[in-house]
């Protein structure tokens, strides 16, 4: 049975049909070779339930609020502010580029819009001041991954969602890994360049006058962080509430910057709603995949299986963290995340791994899945903004960060309190 | 045939926009809930529950959009490793196989709706929202899907018999990288092209 379904899975997948039919078909035909009962009829139940959850409309929201981001002007300035700040650091912009994507993540819930947004105003001064143009690259693709990690998320979203796990817990624990991660860059550049001093560009002319004029700049994206945040920890709003009030805010500011016209309204609403109707496809379908697996036994199938391999702990960890790097290589991240969380968690949960900390975990793995060659959304993100040049460069340049995010999992494995903490102390 | 195909995709784009428009209409209402929440003590009651019709009606309507936007997620990795001749096959497949996904969801919510049309059906919540009315919406979306995935497979079809590949590639092929940096970058991206030609 569980041959069956991971064959048919990935001879589907591999011929290049659209995801979420893969995942319905999956459950159509594992209904009718195992259950007894018409489980297929459940679709338009299933279809119309799973797709009018109010936690569900947190989606939609903090996508918008990542198209008007996008367009409000908020990154040109803020990324002025990290280069007075950051830069006399050996490596010069490149930590700049890794501040600026920290805190537009802090703001924003996806990778590719961060990569995207920090990357179009970063990218004209690798030339400028002669980086290293692959390392300079690599920095941009790789600090955008921060967007995911450091909430909000639109992926903790999805994870929370699939595995009953409670969002503003995940938010909470994402911030410090995103705080590491973020210094693990940093520290990736600084060794780089010390070892190559020449790849470190030539330095940015930054006084302290400077510095303290700039601070006003990162006003913005921290007024709306403490939106969204603030309000969901004050016990003033819900997960979905929070990203109503973030639309808002980005909104207003959007408006004060005078960057509201109706021509970006409507581009904002089809950017929006084109991404709203791809991740909505792909649930509907895989909740119900989810409820067919569920019906037939293989999900208990699964688990028991893992389970009577009796991994210690670490061993289990270990092969799903290099299970998901290879995954990660080859597959989009929102359709691995469906098709494996939910099998993959709760066998992770009872081998003992708290859920919140496998949550995070995950979300690295999914950053990782996101700079790794030859299906890396973020490389294409950033090799999209350049003039000319080949992709190789992206993909060579994000390489050491890949070290580095790998070298984040493991500081998590030993290190569990530091997603952990946070949570802990406030609930 | 080529006016029904760009009148399609004119309704197309008019829903995306009340699409995106009922999400940020639900976004104020929820904002304004919160406030009055925090500082009346007292709530307009129900939004939730209307957000969540705003998200299945705007997520269906957008359905046959973003699949002209080629936006529906395929895995390229071994499509791309086969002849360009070969592709348009796999592009009727794909959407032959989209289109029974959308069938058997359209016909099973139309019992959805046409229960819940029959019996009067209201939600059990202090709105009592006769549902028919989000689930007529809502499958509404599901059929323009539907009907959007026959005209493209009628296309497709028709251009692959006529030897026009590079036609049927456009119309359902799989997004080219090029494509697809303009679907997710668009706007920013030109303007980060036109700010490096002229420094």
């Amino acid at each position: 049975m569980i041959a069956t379904a991971i064959v048919l899975l990935l001879a589907l997948l591999a011929f290049g049909l659209p995801v979420a039919a893969v995942l319905a078909a999956l459950g159509v035909a594992l209904s009718d070779i195992y259950s007894p009962l018409p489980l297929t009829r459940a679709i338009g139940e299933i279809a119309w339930t799973s797709s009018n959850g109010f936690l569900l409309f947190s989606i939609p929201l903090f996508v918008m609020l990542g198209e008007i981001l996008l367009r409000s002007g908020m990154a040109d300035r803020m990324y002025g502010a990290m280069v007075q700040w950051l830069s006399w650091l050996p490596g010069g912009l490149m930590h700049s580029n890794i501040g600026a994507c920290a805190f537009f993540a802090a703001t924003c819930g996806s990778s590719a819009a961060t990569a995207a947004t920090i990357g179009t105003v970063a990218l004209p001064q690798a030339g400028k001041h002669h980086y290293n143009e692959r390392l300079f690259l690599g920095s941009l693709a790789s600090g955008g991954t921060l967007g995911i990690l450091i909430p909000p998320s639109i992926n903790m979203i999805v994870y929370g969602i699939l595995t009953d796990t409670s969002i503003p817990k995940l938010y909470l624990a994402g911030i410090l890994p995103g705080v590491v991660l973020a210094g693990l860059f940093m520290l990736t550049i600084y060794v780089v360049c010390r070892l190559r001093p020449q790849w470190g560009g030539t330095p940015v002319v930054t006084s302290w006058p400077g510095r303290w004029r700039s601070l006003g700049d990162l006003a913005p994206p921290l007024v709306i962080f403490g939106v969204i945040i603030g309000s969901i920890y004050s016990g003033m709003a819900t997960a979905t509430e929070s990203a109503a009030l973030g639309v808002i805010g980005a909104l207003s500011l959007a408006g004060l910057q005078r960057k509201l016209t109706v021509p970006v309204m409507l581009a904002v609403f089809e950017g929006t709603m084109r991404t709203t109707a791809m991740i909505m496809l792909i649930l509907v379908a895989a909740f119900f995949l989810n409820f067919v697996m569920a019906g037939i036994g293989l999900t208990a199938l699964l688990n028991r299986y893992i389970t009577e391999l009796n991994l210690p702990p670490y061993a289990l960890l270990l092969a799903v963290v290099i299970f998901y790097a290879i995954l990660g290589c080859f597959m989009e991240t929102l359709s691995m995340m469906v098709t494996t969380i939910p099998v993959v968690t709760p066998v992770m949960v009872a081998a003992g791994f708290d859920p919140v900390w496998f949550g995070i975990v995950v979300i690295i793995l999914i950053e990782l899945a996101l700079i790794t060659p030859p299906v890396g959304l973020n490389l294409y993100v950033i090799q999209g903004i350049r003039p000319s040049g080949a992709v190789y460069d992206v993909i060579v340049g994000a390489l050491p960060f890949v070290v580095a995010t790998f070298a984040m999992i493991a500081v998590l494995a030993l290190v569990p309190a530091l997603a952990l903490f946070l949570p802990a102390i406030s609930y | 045939m080529t006016s029904l195909v760009r009148l399609t995709h004119s309704l197309c784009r008019l829903m995306v926009w009340v699409g995106g428009l009922i999400v940020l209409a639900a976004a104020f209402l929820i904002g304004f809930e919160v406030v009055i929440r925090r500082f009346a003590g007292t709530t307009i009651g129900g939004i939730d529950e209307v957000s969540g019709y705003a998200l299945a009606v705007s997520s269906s309507w957008t359905f046959a959009f973003a699949l002209l936007h080629k936006a529906h997620v395929r895995i390229d990795t071994f499509y791309l490793l086969l002849p360009v001749r070969v592709r348009p096959y796999l592009d009727i497949a794909a959407l032959g196989i989209l289109g029974a996904f959308a069938a058997l969801v359209t016909w099973h919510g139309a019992d959805v709706f046409a229960l819940s049309f029959g019996f009067s059906a209201r939600a059990m919540t202090p709105l009592a929202t006769p549902l028919w009315i989000p689930q007529g919406l809502w499958i509404f979306g599901w059929c323009v899907f539907l009907f959007v995935i026959a005209l493209l497979l009628v296309q497709t079809v028709a251009a692959v018999l006529r030897g026009r590949t590079d036609e049927a590639l456009k119309t359902a092929g799989l997004m080219t990288i090029e494509e697809e940096l303009d679907e997710e970058l668009g706007d920013i991206r030109r303007r980060g092209l036109a700010g490096e030609s002229n420094p």
